[in-house]
């Protein structure tokens, strides 16, 4: 119950304070889960009102903590070799799961019922332009933008969960089958 | 901290914040509000998805690809009708009639003796094919080719297997009961705007016995001067 609350909105603190490093969001988040179950089973928190606070605070902490030990872990003797040898692509459970992401949204993309619909998405999520500058563009009422963005989050949502990615699992890439 | 949104964020809201364009503590606070409401956080998640899923296909794969595009009726026809015709051009074209050779000169046709007269002579190299390319100077005419056949001949002289090569397929035509010359060569005669512009493939074989030698085998691209 405590985790399916916070797990969505957790996920989001860390993602942005790990800079979009899903990897480590993830762990981060795992983390923290962890850390705020133990503390509410021992001490507990003084003031019950201030969970969604102490939840955030706890992700970044945990984020500044993993940078920091990164840093440490860094040695100017090592440097380069580390670097020449550990493989800059993501690990493969993590590209499994990306390219299983992907080809749902290639689904996605595929299933538009038009060239507009493809456009709204791609300017929208991906060159990250402005909602009204897409409806003036493309001609397009905003109720129609809602709609077209409102439909292709559900399939999202549907396809995501068909793919075995749990409810509240959506930025765990790593948890699908 | 600063607390959290009495009302859910707008849209505008949510953009900025998955396009990392809020304010800190207007990032906060969309955070705190996200940790508040699970199913509206749910909602930033797919979109962040979204976001992510759509950079993994990434830019190239998501143009606009012309086969879906939507084509008027008249255009189907058209392309329709030119695929058709194109077909039937072909059944109908020179290229469906078959590959004709002549034995002898005196079987060459009066019209092609009297257009250019080109003659390539095959010597064939034991054991490797050879290939050559030929410049004729008109499409009019006759090629003459002279081959020498370093094996014995079989109890009904030899057969030679001429193919055309081309993007449409290959015709081909076979000779036999072929004697060679006092010259120890064998001639064969073929129209030069057949094999103009294609490739010929020549094979000899000693019909009697053509597994006792590895068969002759000689390619011959035909281009005219003027292409």
């Amino acid at each position: 119950m405590l985790v399916a609350q916070l797990q969505s909105g957790l996920g989001l603190v860390a993602n942005r304070a790990a800079g979009g490093d899903f990897e480590l969001a993830h762990d981060v988040c795992q983390e923290a889960l962890v850390i705020i179950i133990r503390r509410l089973r021992t001490t507990g928190l003084e003031n019950p009102a201030m969970l969604a606070a102490f939840a955030a605070q706890t992700a970044r902490n945990l984020v500044i903590a993993a940078r920091r030990k990164t840093q440490r872990q860094r040695t100017e003797s090592y440097a380069e070799t580390i670097e020449a040898i550990a493989d800059p692509r993501p690990a493969a459970q993590e590209q499994l799961s990306a390219g299983r992401i992907a080809a749902i949204l290639n689904r996605i993309v595929a299933e538009l019922p038009g060239e507009r619909d493809r456009t709204v998405l791609i300017r929208f999520y991906l060159k990250e332009d402005d909602k009204s500058d897409i409806c003036r563009d493309l001609n397009l009422s905003e109720l129609g933008f809602n709609q077209v963005v409102f439909r292709a989050r559900n399939r999202l949502r549907q396809l995501l969960i068909e793919s075995g990615f749990e409810k509240g699992d959506l930025l765990d890439w790593e948890s699908c089958p | 901290m600063s607390g959290t949104l009495p009302l859910p964020p707008d849209e505008a809201t949510v953009t900025a914040y998955l396009s990392n364009q809020l304010p800190e503590p207007q990032a906060e606070a969309f955070e705190m509000y996200c940790l508040d409401h699970p199913e509206f956080a749910r909602m930033v998640e797919l979109d962040l998805t979204m976001k992510r899923g759509l950079r993994e296909i990434g830019m190239r794969d998501l143009k606009p690809r012309a086969a879906l595009r939507y084509r008027p009726p008249w255009a189907i026809a058209a392309a329709l009708a030119a695929v058709i015709g194109c077909g039937l051009l072909w059944m109908w074209s020179p290229w469906r009639a078959e590959l004709v050779a002549y034995r002898s000169p005196s079987e060459v046709p009066l019209q092609l003796r009297a257009g250019v007269h080109v003659d390539m002579t095959f010597l064939r190299l034991r054991g490797s094919d050879t290939a050559h390319r030929l410049v004729v100077p008109r499409r009019v005419g006759v090629l003459q080719l002279k081959i020498y056949p370093d094996t014995a001949p079989g109890r009904d002289g030899y057969s030679a297997d001429l193919a055309l090569d081309s993007i449409v397929g290959t015709r081909s035509v076979i000779l036999d009961r072929l004697r060679t010359d006092a010259d120890g060569f064998l001639d064969l005669y073929l129209p030069l705007s057949a094999v103009v512009g294609h490739t010929l493939n020549v094979t000899l074989t000693a019909d009697a016995d053509s597994s006792a030698a590895p068969a002759p085998a000689f390619r011959l691209q035909v281009v005219a001067a003027t292409d």
